[in-house]
């Protein structure tokens, strides 16, 4: 029962910053801008929530920073990508590369180490895992409602769907992306302060460890919508718990290595969008320029 | 009727790098009347409309609407101003219901940007125009016809109180029925006293329903007048520069060996599925096969292709296709086809047909290359490649200024002319299947394709025509089948007289009421 316990309360430990990313995700897809910049956003907040703390002390300094982080990110990604009528997924992929070099640069310029930030003391950290979670699952019911409800929702389906629709009625559908890529940057930004000032003591090197990614697996799984994808981020969260728990522990006398276990979210993932056809709902003008 | 000069032109020019799209055109149109805008492909119509949305900016001359002079930079300004448009090709989300595409862009929302569609339907239900239209506000717009998508935008343009519509060839997609029904509700929009703008080809419905003409040429007006006092001479002439003579007179059809057989074939795992379909064409006719978009024409083609799963039998050129054929099959089979003697001119040629950014030279020849041997032992043989497509190119008339160019930079008339010639020359052809041969090209390209079609004819191929455009297929067939809603609505055979089809007949089987009519006949027996 114990053991049970642990693993749910694992679970959703980790769903946090696979959610927040996911529903970055979904506000940039959904207005047509593909994302695989989630791993380099989440990397970049958790980087600069834990170093405005390791200067100031002051974890809600670090909470605005990594928010601001993640929004300037998205800004920078959405504006090279619609401005330069690029390929999204290419762009995504250089921004990723631009952040896995910036951070150790910086990291080395103020801390004297490539390696990460200095160990944060629990006192400057923000310690409560549940207000995370429930703001995640907040988040999720406002996306909801939004997406339906609001000209803003409106707007956004529009856009990744068939932006010339928004074009003839004078609205510019490039700019509806970059607003909802700077949305998707602030709300990505809260899973990477969960990340560094939370789950973490600072941050260290390659820390989001591939979790944008997963983020991403999710939405696509999830449908693109956001009930669906807090779903599948808790799935795929369970699949990492489930890693945890096994890790060092023997199978019939047979002593599991680590590095097997911990290719079980990852399996899991692949397993999971082989198995589910979901490029269906991908929103029309995904990756298209407008 | 209100008689004050709306929309006024002048002297208005509009210069790409490579041509005068519109060249100093001077016009005036009065309000609350509907105006034809005429003219053939690459005439200027579209830019000259786009000029007047603000979604271009003259080179040199103004606009002016009701006397001012218009200078707004976006088509949010346009519509702010009272203008609105209808694209060809319709802006609609198709994810999206009706009430929310009509509210995009100019959505009334309360407080926290909430959309307030209540009150949105609540004004269009007040306006007479609009409650007439009779569209289910929460139907998502993917569930609709044509014909409701275009109410959509119509709808579009009447909740945003727009005063000047322009609508760029509406009547390319619909059917007789539902075109009469657009000119209705386009009608009682000018009753009100606003002034339409219609683009279109179709000189029938110009004189049916339209109050003015306008025609383009090359960018230069070449004629404006009263639909009450035209001749359809003028306009002809005014559009193409000299008089069109009348399609020869045809000699009757005689026929030959049976080229291709369809014996009870259902396509049921298709978008708009055919049932219970059988028909028999012989060398030397053609068949004209008429329906509203989506009757199951493209499924059809894709059956007789070898490229779809079907139940009971199809022969082509003697050879029985395989009912569920793999991808490798269906490409063994295809082959096969076109080495006996099929040529495809397909519906949509960008999709289907064209090489868009590979060259004109390339474009006029590929896919029988082997079988015109302009490849021998795998190597391109340039100057028989050459020699072959310039010979090609000049008997269909296909005018390029470059073999090297990319075939997308050919205006419409010249890229299905070429598109003809390769399927056409160098090859004996015994079955000839033409979808759509005419969408979006010129009147002179229309003409001679048509020529050619019926040459082909006479020459002992077996031709299959399938249009939405009826005048075309009566031009064309000797017999017309009717399909509605992937049913076999009516057969109906040439008359030797002056109007060898009843128009109306046909029109009656396109329509919904026949398929529901055969489906209670099947029910009962």
């Amino acid at each position: 029962m114990d053991l049970f316990v642990a693993f749910i309360e694992s679970a959703l430990r980790v769903s946090i910053p696979l959610m927040f990313a996911a529903y970055g995700g979904l506000i940039s897809e959904r207005s047509g801008l593909a994302n695989v910049a989630l791993e380099g956003l989440l990397l970049m907040s958790a980087f600069a929530g834990a170093a405005t703390v390791a200067v100031t002390q002051n974890p809600w300094l670090g909470l605005a920073a990594g928010i601001f982080a993640g929004a300037v990110g998205g800004l920078v990604f959405g504006v090279a990508a619609i401005k330069s009528r690029a390929d999204h997924i290419v762009m995504g992929i250089a921004f990723n590369m631009l952040v896995a070099g910036l951070i150790p640069t910086i990291c080395r310029a103020w801390f004297g180490v490539t390696g990460g930030t200095p160990q944060l003391d629990r006192s400057v950290r923000l310690t409560s895992d549940a207000s995370f979670f429930v703001a995640a699952i907040l988040l999720g019911a406002i996306l909801f409602w939004a997406l339906r409800a609001t000209s803003w929702g409106l707007r956004l389906k529009a856009a990744g769907d068939e932006p010339s629709a928004l074009t003839v009625q004078g609205v510019s559908a490039g700019l509806v992306r970059i607003q909802a890529s700077v949305l998707c940057g602030a709300v990505v930004g809260l899973g990477g302060v969960n990340l560094s000032l939370c789950q973490g003591s600072g941050y260290i090197r390659e820390m989001a460890g591939g979790r944008g990614f997963i983020a991403l697996a999710a939405l696509i799984f999830g449908a693109w919508k956001p009930v669906q994808a807090g779903l599948a981020c808790l799935l795929f969260a369970s699949a990492d718990a489930l890693q945890m728990l096994l890790q060092g522990k023997s199978f019939f006398d047979f002593a599991m290595p680590n590095s097997i276990v911990q290719i079980v979210p990852y399996v899991a993932t692949l397993l999971l969008l082989a198995l589910r056809r979901s490029t269906m709902n991908a929103p029309k003008a995904i990756n298209r320029p407008v | 009727m209100s008689q004050t000069t709306s929309v006024q032109f002048d002297s208005v020019s509009r210069v790409f790098p490579h041509c005068r799209a519109v060249d100093n055109v001077s016009a005036s149109f009065e309000g609350g009347q509907i105006h034809a805008i005429l003219g053939e492909n690459g005439a200027g119509k579209s830019t000259l409309m786009k000029l007047l949305f603000g979604l271009l900016q003259p080179t040199e001359g103004q606009i002016r609407i009701r006397g001012e002079v218009q200078h707004w930079k976006s088509a949010g300004d346009a519509i702010g101003a009272g203008l609105g448009m209808v694209q060809q090709h319709f802006a609609l989300v198709d994810s999206l219901s009706v009430i929310d595409n009509i509210m995009l862009g100019y959505e009334s929302t309360s407080a926290l940007g909430v959309l307030n569609r209540g009150e949105a339907i609540r004004n269009l239900e007040k306006n007479r125009q609009s409650a007439a239209l009779q569209l289910d506000w929460h139907q998502r717009v993917e569930e609709l016809s044509v014909g409701e998508k275009q109410k959509v935008e119509i709808l579009k343009l009447i909740a945003r109180k727009s005063q000047i519509l322009v609508l760029d060839e509406p009547t390319a997609v619909l059917s007789p029925k539902e075109i009469d029904g657009l000119f209705a509700i386009l009608k009682s929009l000018r009753d009100q006293g606003r002034t339409v703008f219609v683009i279109t080809h179709k000189l029938g419905e110009v004189f049916d329903h339209c109050d003015t003409w306008f025609v383009l040429r090359a960018g230069k007006k070449t004629g404006q007048g009263s639909i009450a006092t035209a001749r359809l001479d003028d306009i002809v002439r005014a559009m193409v520069g000299t008089d069109v003579p009348p399609l020869d007179s045809r000699r009757p059809a005689v026929t030959g060996e049976s080229r291709l057989t369809f014996s009870n074939v259902s396509i049921l795992e298709a978008a708009h599925p055919v049932r219970d379909l059988s028909f028999e064409l012989k060398a030397g006719e053609v068949l004209g096969v008429a329906g509203v978009d989506g009757a199951g024409q493209s499924e059809i083609v894709e059956a007789l292709l070898g490229l779809r799963s079907f139940a009971g039998e199809i022969e082509v050129l003697n050879c029985i296709l395989k009912s569920s054929p793999t991808p490798n099959e269906s490409a063994v089979q295809l082959t096969r086809l076109r080495e006996l003697g099929l040529a495809l001119v397909g519906e949509d040629r960008h999709q289907q047909s064209l090489w868009l950014d590979e060259s004109v030279e390339i474009n006029a020849a590929i896919g029988f290359e082997e079988q015109n041997q302009l490849v021998k032992a795998g190597w391109i043989q340039r100057g028989a490649w050459r020699e072959a497509v310039l010979r090609w190119l000049n008997s269909f008339d296909v005018r390029f200024n470059s073999l090297e160019l990319p075939v997308a930079r050919l205006s419409g008339g010249n890229q299905q002319k070429l598109i003809f010639a390769r399927e056409l020359l160098g090859r004996a052809v015994r079955l000839l299947v033409v979808h759509q041969p005419t969408r979006g090209v010129d009147f002179a390209a229309i003409r001679l394709i048509h020529e050619r079609i019926i040459a082909e004819r006479d020459r002992g191929t077996a031709v299959v025509v399938i249009s939405s455009e009826l005048d075309e297929l009566m031009a064309l067939s000797d017999r017309i089948l009717v399909l509605c809603a992937g049913r076999a609505t009516g057969h109906f055979y040439r008359e030797p007289t002056s109007a060898p089809f009843d128009r109306e007949k046909i029109g009656v089987a396109m329509t919904d009421a026949a398929a529901s009519r055969s489906t209670q006949q099947e029910r009962r027996a």
